[in-house]
């Protein structure tokens, strides 16, 4: 399932893809990959992107 | 120590060399961290290689059918051998690229296809060479000297080639994502 929450509160920070990939240390494959729902993160990758666009994981990741 | 041997291990000093100054030039670090691969592309490298070992699992089985009399093998074991570890290897990066695995977060991609593209051209001329002065399959046969050569030739061109169409294919996915 797409996480479109992910993807707008990228948005909302005015980041690329590959900025908040860079932010988080991962590729920015893998970040499109988690927001097409293509690939489901561990919890300290959730937690590493949840701190880098200032979200809880319930506003990111819970359903 | 011979001038054959003292030739083979200078010329394996000096591929080693190129190759080392090939990759250094690859390599990008990026806010201090070296070569990393990220969780995704671990988990994808693991499946890769359970299929790298399923296909070499399966050219086994083809190979013992052969020697068991089924057709008469054109390949001697040596070079059957290094084709089956060929095969794995490039089942193993094909499906790494497909699956963005391949490159790692710091390392550039131009690099690495420049040194691939290196190494298959000239994988391809020592095989152009050593045909010309044995032939493809002397004695009915392909041998290690040659067949090594287009076994690696082909899997650097196949990789190369994969990781040329999907970073192409990469790009424009990403600026259609962009604008999404």
């Amino acid at each position: 399932m797409k996480n479109l929450k992910l993807k707008s509160a990228r948005a909302a920070k005015d980041l690329s893809q590959q900025q908040l990939a860079d932010l988080v240390g991962v590729s920015r494959q893998t970040v499109n990959a988690i927001e097409k729902g293509d690939y489901n993160p561990t919890i300290n990758l959730c937690v590493a992107i949840c701190k880098a666009l200032d979200k809880t994981l319930d506003e990111l990741f819970w359903e | 120590m011979n001038d054959y041997a003292m030739g083979l291990g200078l010329g394996m000093i000096v591929a080693l060399g190129v190759y080392g100054i090939f990759a250094l030039a690859a390599r990008r670090k990026k806010d201090g961290c070296a070569q990393q691969y990220d969780e995704r592309q671990r988990a994808a490298q693991g499946k890769a290689a359970k299929a790298a070992m399923y296909t070499h699992m399966v050219y086994a089985g083809v190979c013992i059918a052969f020697s068991a009399g089924w057709s008469p093998a054109w390949l001697d074991v040596p070079t059957a051998i290094f084709f089956g570890v060929a095969l794995s290897v490039g089942v193993y990066a094909v499906i790494c690229v497909l699956r963005d695995a391949y490159f790692n977060i710091s390392r550039s991609p131009r690099a690495t296809l420049i040194l691939l593209g290196s190494m298959a051209a000239a994988e391809f001329l020592v095989a152009g060479r050593r045909i010309e002065e044995e032939g493809l399959l002397p004695d009915g046969k392909l041998r290690m000297t040659v067949g090594m050569s287009l076994a690696c030739g082909a899997v650097l061109a196949v990789v190369l080639v994969t990781a040329l169409i999907k970073l192409a294919a990469d790009k424009r996915q990403e600026a259609r994502d962009e604008e999404s």
